[in-house]
């Protein structure tokens, strides 16, 4: 009987020492995503850092009409855009040419950058349509208070949409020719590819009072491995001094051309109810160049772009 | 000292390998996963502990397995935990933020599978069969960070974790054949009871320990001495090849063996290899194991393939890095080694309480035990009957050869002051204990004890009934003899006993009746206080109240028995007058109206025969006596023949 205590305290004294000294957990197996995954990569980044300021200037609005304004010194943009609202689809074709002069800042009263000068030196031609120059306006919050503003003017075309008209069209999947011909010297020449249309489809399911609500998007998906632009915006239920609501553009999700994307449910059933009626979800598919030749660097952009506005249940 | 059995929860995979069930299987304990019907040949408690580490970048060192079992009769109960059985994974769930400063920040994922503790029964049919089940419980837990915006001032994305639990209980049933030491057989279930503890968020069900329902079939053979082959298939088609060797060494069993493995989840075909060594002995064993895969498990691993086929088995998957196991295991024995045991115990007679010396040297039991040693075994044996017996009554040790069988005798003492007259069945305890009193078998049977009135119909039992009531005999006898005192006293002392035969007959018989009733073998007799209290008896009671009359005033009688006849006997008593032959004629002139026997000191003396049942004086009963004893035992020749015979109450 002796041994056998012997053995039992044995066993007992070297499980507690292994148990308490020598234990770690299991190595974890790491696993990495790769193309033949099924589960789609997706990119959010915030846009309007501010819910309550309705100015943004950060080159986004949910009509992707807007263009990255200050970050390259000159920016091409061509945009087929749809917006459909209430099950009706308008079509508008947008081109526009702005070009920045860095050396001229423009800043509010309290020294806060607002943009840069435009300038305006020869014409410039889209599908050998010229261009119009007009100014180039942005609003800004300005301690609390929306004020206009212009930059200067820009070169632009459009087709659909209240401003300068013309006979320009974007033709999806195809190119649209550039010509720039400065007051001296030679003019620059070059086409603008423009992708395939893209034909975006929102379903909303469940509330958003019960934080059920989803948000399924569905689209005409061209290659997986490409990627797209979704902006999740809202519609302010609080009406402008015109009679229009504002829109803030709240999100961007970068994600593969799958053709389908649940948008993470949090993002929609956080959206305040309070002060937002409306989603705005635009489906951006686009490419963007970006030159730096002839001294000055040069961004082209050249999107289709469709937007789709629906109550928020 | 243990056999495997397993019981596959998991399938089929243990850290051991797989081993010839029931070979030197101390090393090699509590192994649900190489042991199907759960069943082990322990004889009392075990315990065993797995410790080791793994071979991922780094080493890590895990206890993987602690259990306890223990045996009860046939069945066999295990309990483990095994806090080293756990996979974990993680991974970028595919969602990431892109922050203030234009960097991004990826969520990621992490998922844990890990089976806590098991619970494992077996019973063991026969030496052949056994057969068990298992449960084990097992825990997933999915973490997953998302993205939860915060509207205030300004709007930004913090990362949230959510967890999702799915625990589940899984259960199956496994056998056992081992129709000779050189070949078993295994059968068991793989997944066949399934029962969840939480409902599965639709999102994370393709992530669950995928559960097919499977059969795992498993033989292992004993070709020549000390080589086992052994081969495992799972109907999901997994298989298992092992071989094993063993020789004696260090008082002990020494094994080296090999086992290789198919997963169709793995590739190469054969995964890897567990090559394991091991010793045990009776109090302990050692093994030292490893897992050697045969594929790089240290690179990235595709998240598709795991979404896409996930794992089946926590401890051997395609994400499984190498593994080196030391095992330990306790053979804990509080029940000592048995060296003999009972094959069976026949009870040879019911019990009659009044005839106790009777059980002093005729057993009433006789057991068969066998010696399970290789040497010469001393035994002592014991019995306890319940409501006879308050301590154990030892009955004489015996020595039994290596091997041998014996029939042992066991003996029994009642106690006088045994008083109950209603029969009843109670249990007789059977001990078989070594020689230095440390036990070894035990059995237990049903046994009739009689009342104290019942008699097995020998008439040469009917003497404990006659001694039973000494006092009152001695009491009653003594007050008729007193009534003749001055007869007695001037009468010659050569006819004292004869006188006093008569004057306590004729006394005796004043008033008592007879009652008919013939004795059978078994009968119901009454011992002389009742016979007196009830006025009457038959033949028994009467002849045993008479002798008994006579004994306790020192006249030595005996009983007649007049063998049973078409099943019916009778008994009557012989009184010894002490007169010598030529004496005789003192209280006779007829020569048959006494017996002439040798007393012990080899010296005749005059007998007479009193049949007691003729209750009406001395000299009609010694007449009716002399005239039976002469027809049926002299002229008969009864005494020859043996139909007659005379037993003396001492």
């Amino acid at each position: 009987m002796k041994k056998l205590i012997t053995f039992i305290y044995c066993f007992i004294f070297l499980a507690a020492g292994i148990i308490l000294n020598g234990c770690d957990n299991p190595a974890p197996t790491e696993l990495v995503q790769d193309n033949s995954s099924t589960q789609t990569p997706v990119q959010i980044e915030v846009i309007t850092k501010d819910p309550t300021d309705e100015f943004y200037n950060n080159g986004f609005d949910t009509t992707g009409v807007a263009a990255p304004v200050m970050n390259y010194s000159n920016v091409i943009n061509v945009s087929g855009i749809k917006i459909t609202t209430n099950n009706v689809t308008t079509k508008i074709s947008f081109a526009q040419a702005i070009f920045y002069n860095k050396n001229l800042p423009i800043k509010e009263p309290g020294g806060r950058l607002i943009g840069y000068q435009t300038v305006t030196p020869g014409k410039v031609k889209f599908n050998n349509i010229m261009a119009m120059t007009i100014p180039y306006k942005i609003r800004y919050n300005s301690h609390g208070m929306h004020a206009d503003t212009t930059l200067g003017n820009m070169f632009a075309l459009t087709r659909g949409m209240m401003g300068p008209s013309g006979q320009f069209n974007f033709d999806y999947n195809s190119s649209i020719n550039f010509q720039y011909i400065p007051m001296h010297g030679n003019s620059v020449n070059f086409n603008i590819p423009t992708p395939r249309e893209i034909i975006g489809k929102v379903i909303l399911t469940g509330r958003i009072e019960n934080k059920t609500l989803n948000c399924l998007l569905d689209w005409n998906s061209l290659n997986q491995s490409d990627s797209i632009e979704i902006i999740l915006g809202v519609v302010t239920k609080a009406q402008n001094p015109n009679g229009t609501n504002s829109i803030l553009p709240l999100y961007k999700i970068k994600t593969r051309d799958t053709g389908r994307l649940l948008i993470p449910p949090k993002l929609v059933n956080e959206i305040p109810q309070s002060k937002f009626g409306k989603v705005v979800l635009t489906f951006i598919r686009k490419y963007q160049i970006h030159y730096t030749d002839y001294g000055n660097d040069l961004f082209v952009l050249s999107q289709s772009i469709h937007s789709i506005t629906l109550d928020i249940p | 000292m243990l056999m495997s059995v397993k019981m596959s929860a998991q399938s089929s995979f243990g850290l051991t390998g797989y081993w010839f069930p029931g070979l030197n299987s101390t090393s090699l304990m509590n192994s649900f996963e190489s042991n199907p019907s759960n069943f082990i040949s322990l004889k009392d408690w075990g315990i065993a502990l797995s410790y080791g580490g793994e071979f991922s970048s780094n080493v890590n060192s895990n206890l993987y397995l602690i259990s306890i079992s223990k045996r009860l009769g046939d069945h066999f109960i295990t309990v483990r935990y095994t806090p080293g059985y756990q996979k974990e994974f993680v991974f970028n769930n595919g969602q990431s933020i892109v922050l203030q400063d234009s960097t991004s920040q990826s969520l990621d994922s992490k998922f844990t599978y890990k089976e806590l503790f098991g619970l494992g029964y077996s019973y063991k049919i026969s030496n052949q069969f056994s057969a068990g089940l298992s449960f084990r419980y097992f825990t997933q837990d999915f973490n997953q960070e998302g993205v939860l915006p915060v509207f205030s001032d300004t709007l930004y994305l913090v990362r949230q974790s959510q967890d999702y639990k799915v625990n589940f209980w899984r259960g199956d049933l496994g056998i056992n054949y081992s129709p000779s030491e050189k070949i078993s057989f295994s059968l068991s279930s793989i997944n066949l009871i399934n029962i969840n503890e939480n409902s599965i968020d639709p999102d994370i069900s393709q992530y669950n320990i995928k559960r097919e329902k499977n059969i795992l079939f498993g033989v292992s053979v004993n070709p020549i001495s000390s080589l086992d082959l052994n081969f495992l298939y799972e109907s999901g088609n997994n298989l298992q090849i092992g071989l094993n060797n063993f020789i004696n060494a260090f008082g002990g069993n020494l094994g080296i063996g090999i086992t290789a493995f198919h997963d169709k989840y793995q590739s190469p075909y054969f995964a890897g290899i567990i090559p394991a060594i091991t010793y045990s002995n009776n109090l302990f064993g050692i093994s030292f194991s490893g897992i050697k895969y045969f594929s790089n498990r240290n690179t990235p691993q595709s998240f598709s393939v795991f979404q896409d086929q996930g794992i089946s088995n926590i401890i051997n998957n395609r994400y499984s890095f190498d593994k080196a196991v030391l095992t330990l295991t306790f053979t804990i024995n509080t029940i000592p080694e048995r060296s003999v045991e009972f094959l069976d115990v026949d009870i040879l007679n019911e019990i009659y309480p009044t005839l106790t010396e009777n059980y002093l040297d005729k057993p009433f039991a006789v057991g068969k035990v066998v010696n399970l040693t290789d040497h010469f075994v001393q035994i002592k044996p014991s019995s306890k009957i319940e409501g006879i017996n308050n301590d154990k009554i030892e009955s004489p040790v015996i020595t039994i050869p290596p091997g041998d069988t014996v029939k042992i005798p066991f003996y029994t003492i009642i106690p006088q002051s045994y008083d109950k007259q209603k029969a009843g069945i109670s249990y007789a305890d059977f001990y078989l204990a070594s020689a230095n009193l440390e036990p070894q078998d035990q059995t237990q049977k049903p046994i009739l004890i009689n009342g104290i009135n019942s008699w097995d119909g020998k008439v040469i039992n009917l003497r404990y009934f006659i001694k039973r009531d000494y006092d009152f005999s001695m009491n009653y006898a003594k007050e008729i003899l007193s009534n003749y005192k001055s007869e007695l006293d001037t009468m010659s002392y050569a006819l004292s006993i004869f006188y006093k035969t008569k004057f306590v007959f004729n006394n005796f018989v004043k008033n008592l009746v007879y009652t008919a009733n013939p004795r059978a073998e078994a009968d119901y007799v009454q011992f002389p206080h009742e016979t007196m209290k009830l006025k009457g008896g038959n033949c028994d009671d009467l002849s045993v109240c008479f002798s008994s009359l006579m004994e306790s005033v020192g006249i030595q009688t005996a009983l007649v028995d007049y063998k049973p006849i078409n099943g019916i006997g009778h008994v009557n008593v012989l009184v010894n007058t002490q007169l010598s032959p030529e004496q005789a004629k003192l209280i006779t002139q007829n020569e048959s109206k006494y017996f002439i026997r040798k007393n012990e000191s080899g010296i005749d003396e005059v007998w007479i025969p009193i049949e007691t049942t003729t209750l009406t004086d001395f000299n009609t009963a010694w007449d009716l006596g002399a005239q039976k004893f002469n027809e049926d035992a002299l002229n008969n020749l009864g005494l020859a023949k043996g139909s007659v015979a005379i037993v003396d109450v001492y």
